[in-house]
C-alpha cells in the first residue's frame, strides 16, 4: 500500500510505501507461515523539498555548505 | 512504470455511470491504480498501474474493475468464444527457435479512433510488461480476409523464403535482408541472434502473414476497410502468449467485438484450442485469509468480496473453505497469498479499521548506534556532517588518490549507466575530497566528516563483498596540518574513553605526505589512517589549501 498526501500543487505526492512480505520471500531467510514481515519505508527526500522550498531534489546530493551553514534548525 | 491515460467521458460510458472526477480521484487508487495527474480542463486522468496487471493496460480493462467496485456488476464478466472452423499448424521445427504460438479470429470489429488507438497501446503495453520486449511474447494482428486456411507456423533458413514486409520500400525481402537493413528487423533481430532458422507463419498458399517477432507481410495490413481479424502470438512461455491473447481478446470483446476460437494443432504433439477464456479454479482456505488481513470476514462477506474484484467464489465442498476463480485475463495470481490482497481490496482498505499493535518493540543496530554517538562527537568537534553514494567511479577512488589498484580487485559494475558511477567505494576520504572540490569556494576553514558504509571484497561472503562502516574527516584551509587532525581523534579518542588505548605508527602512504602520515592502532590492531594529504591530490582535486584527514572503521571499536 502506497502512502500519499496532497501537496502545495493540490497533487499527489507519494510518500511511501508498505505491505507484507510474500511468503515465499521470507522463507529463504527461515521465515514461515504462520510468522510474517511487515515493512514499510519513507523517502524523505520529497518531504524535506517542500519543508525546504527546494525545486531540485538533486539539491539534497551534492552537500552544498553553504546552504547547509545557513540553515536554521529552528524553522 | 506503465501509465494509461483515461477520458472521462469514455471511462463513463463503459462503466454505465456519472462520474464525479474528485471522487474517481480516490477510487481509482482504491482498485490499485496509482494517480499521476487529473486534467479537469480536458477531462482526463492518468495513472500508472501496476506491470503484475496487464488487463489495466486499457480503459475496457479499468472499467471492468471500476464496474465491481461500484457494484455495478459483480463476479466474473461473461464472455463469450464461438466455436471456429479456422485451423493453424504448427511444425515442430519451431522448437529451436520460438516454440509457441497461440490465435483467435475477431468478427465485425467496428471501432472507433479511440479503440483503434487503444488497440495499438494496448499491443505495445503488452509486447513491454508481458512480452519482455517482444522476446516472450509477440503480436501480430492481420486482415483475416486476405488469408487463406488453414495457416502454418514453421520455421525456415533465412534466405529461403521472401516477402514484402510492412513499412518497407515495397519490395519483397527474405529474412536475412529485413534483419540487415528493415527497422523493425535492425532493432529486433537480437531476439534471433544465433539461430540458424527462423520462425514465419504461411497460409495456404504460402503467402506470408508474419516474420515473429520481428514484422508483418503487407498482405494483411489492417485497414479502415478491415472487418475481420486474425490474432497471432508467438513466444517462448506458453503462459505469458496465451495470457496477452485473453487480455487482447476480453478488451476486443468489451469493444463489441465477437471472437471465434483457432485450432492450434501442434505437430506431433497436442491441440489447442484458443483463446481459452475459461476461468482457473482454486481452493483457498477462508482462515488464512482473515488471519493475513486481520479481519473476522464471514464466508458470505468474503464472497461479495471476490466478487467486487471482479472473480467469481463460493463454499468449498471442504468445510472453511472458499472455491475462487480467477478470471483468463488475470496472469498475477500465483499463490493462495495473493487472494488476502484482493479480497482487502474488494473489502476497501478505506474500511480496514486502525488498530495499534501491541509489541514488537525494535531497537538500533549496535553500529547504528555507536555511528550516532559518533555524528554526536565530530559535530560537537565542529565538523559538519554530509552524505555521499555508495557508487563512485574508480577514477575518485583510486587514480585522483594516486593509490594503484588492479582491476581484478575491486567490485566493478558490470553495466554502469556512467563512468561516475562504476565501482562501489572502499574508502569515504575520496568523495570528501570530491565534496571539498565541489564546495572550495566556500568560506574556510572547511571541516566536513562522513559515517557511511563501505565495500570491501571478501571471498568468504556468500556475495563476495561485506560492508563495513567508516567514518572520515577531513580539514581545509590555510593553515591545516598533522597536529590540528590529530587534536581531532585525539578528541574522539578521549570521548570513547580510548585515550589509553590507541596509537599512531609512522608509515607511507601515497595518498598523503611522507612524514606526516601515520596509522591509527587501537589496542594493536590497525583501525585506520591519519595525515596530510599529498599536494599532488590536492591538486588533483583542485584544491588549493592544505587538507588534513582521517578515515576510521567502526567496526573494529564494537
Amino acid at each position: 500500500m502506497d502512502a500519499e498526501a496532497y501537496d502545495k500543487l493540490n497533487e499527489w505526492l507519494e510518500m511511501g510505501g508498505s505491505g507484507i512480505f510474500r511468503p515465499e520471500v521470507t522463507y529463504p531467510w527461515g521465515i514461515k507461515e504462520p510468522t510474517r514481515v511487515l515493512a514499510w519505508g519513507q523517502g524523505l527526500e520529497r518531504i524535506a523539498m517542500l519543508y525546504y522550498d527546494r525545486t531540485d531534489i538533486r539539491d539534497f546530493y551534492i552537500n552544498p555548505i553553504k546552504w547547509n551553514r545557513e540553515q536554521s534548525y529552528l524553522k | 512504470m506503465p501509465t494509461i491515460e483515461l477520458k472521462i467521458e469514455r471511462l463513463e460510458r463503459l462503466v454505465g455511470k456519472k462520474l464525479d472526477l474528485k471522487e474517481l480521484e480516490y477510487d481509482l487508487q482504491w482498485i490499485g491504480l496509482d494517480l499521476e495527474n487529473t486534467n479537469v480542463e480536458e477531462q482526463k486522468v492518468k495513472v500508472e498501474y501496476n506491470p503484475n496487471r496487464p488487463d489495466f493496460s486499457s480503459p475496457e480493462g479499468i472499467a471492468r474493475a471500476l464496474k465491481g467496485y461500484y457494484e455495478l456488476e459483480l463476479g466474473i464478466p461473461s464472455y463469450e468464444v464461438r466455436p471456429g472452423e479456422i485451423t493453424l499448424n504448427v511444425d515442430p521445427s519451431v522448437k529451436k527457435v520460438r516454440p509457441y504460438i497461440v490465435c483467435g479470429v475477431i468478427r465485425d470489429i467496428d471501432l472507433d479512433e479511440d479503440e483503434v488507438a487503444t488497440l495499438m497501446n494496448i499491443q505495445e503495453h503488452l509486447h513491454w510488461a508481458v512480452g519482455r520486449d517482444r522476446r516472450k511474447v509477440a503480436i501480430g494482428v492481420h486482415d483475416l480476409d486476405k488469408i487463406i486456411p488453414p495457416y502454418r507456423y514453421t520455421a525456415v533458413k533465412p534466405d529461403s523464403v521472401s516477402f514484402i514486409p510492412l513499412h518497407g520500400d515495397g519490395y519483397p525481402m527474405n529474412l536475412e535482408e529485413i534483419l540487415l537493413l528493415h527497422d523493425k528487423g535492425i532493432e529486433y533481430a537480437h531476439i534471433l541472434e544465433g539461430k540458424d532458422v527462423y520462425p514465419i507463419i504461411f497460409d495456404n498458399n504460402d503467402e506470408v502473414l508474419s516474420f515473429p517477432p520481428i514484422i508483418n507481410g503487407v498482405l494483411t495490413t489492417v485497414s479502415d476497410d478491415t472487418e475481420n481479424l486474425f490474432l497471432d502470438l508467438t513466444g517462448t512461455d506458453f503462459k505469458a502468449v496465451n495470457l496477452a491473447l485473453n487480455i487482447l481478446s476480453t478488451t476486443l470483446l468489451d469493444m463489441g467485438a465477437k471472437i471465434e476460437s483457432v485450432k492450434v494443432s501442434y505437430q506431433g504433439g497436442k491441440e489447442i484450442i484458443t483463446p481459452n477464456l475459461n476461468p482457473k479454479k482454486w481452493e483457498v482456505k477462508a482462515g488464512y485469509i482473515n488471519d493475513v488481513i486481520g479481519l473476522k470476514l464471514s464466508l458470505t462477506e468474503m464472497i461479495k468480496c471476490f466478487q467486487k474484484i471482479r472473480m467469481d467464489a463460493k463454499k468449498s465442498k471442504k468445510n472453511g473453505y472458499l472455491d475462487i476463480w480467477v478470471p483468463a485475463y488475470r496472469g498475477d495470481i500465483m499463490h493462495p497469498v495473493d487472494f488476502t490482497e484482493e479480497c482487502a481490496i474488494g473489502y476497501g482498505y478505506f474500511n480496514l479499521p486502525l488498530t495499534i499493535r501491541e509489541g514488537g518493540v525494535g531497537a538500533y543496530h549496535p553500529i547504528q548506534d555507536f555511528s550516532s554517538k559518533i555524528r554526536k562527537i565530530m559535530i560537537g568537534a565542529g565538523y559538519l556532517e554530509i552524505l555521499n553514494f555508495i557508487l563512485t567511479s574508480s577514477e575518485k577512488q583510486y587514480d585522483l588518490m594516486k593509490q594503484n589498484y588492479d582491476k581484478t580487485n575491486i567490485v566493478e559494475i558490470a553495466n554502469p549507466i556512467s563512468k561516475e558511477y562504476n565501482t562501489t567505494r572502499k574508502k569515504l576520504l575520496p568523495q570528501l575530497m570530491d565534496t571539498l572540490l565541489l564546495n572550495r569556494s566556500e568560506e574556510k576553514p572547511i571541516r566536513i566528516f562522513e559515517v557511511g558504509d563501505v565495500i570491501l571484497l571478501d571471498p568468504d561472503e556468500e556475495t563476495g563483498t561485506k560492508r563495513e562502516v567508516h567514518l572520515s574527516a577531513t580539514s581545509y584551509h590555510d593553515e591545516a596540518d598533522f597536529t590540528e587532525i590529530r587534536s581531532t581523534l585525539d578528541f574522539i579518542m578521549i570521548s570513547l574513553g580510548y585515550e589509553n588505548d590507541f596509537e599512531i605508527k609512522p608509515n607511507k602512504n601515497l595518498s598523503y605526505i611522507d612524514g606526516r602520515y601515520g596509522e591509527i592502532y587501537l589496542k594493536g590492531s590497525k583501525v585506520g589512517e591519519i595525515g596530510e594529504i599529498h599536494p599532488e591530490v590536492l591538486l588533483n582535486f583542485k584544491l588549493e589549501f592544505p587538507v588534513a584527514a582521517f578515515e576510521l572503521n567502526l567496526q573494529d571499536f564494537l
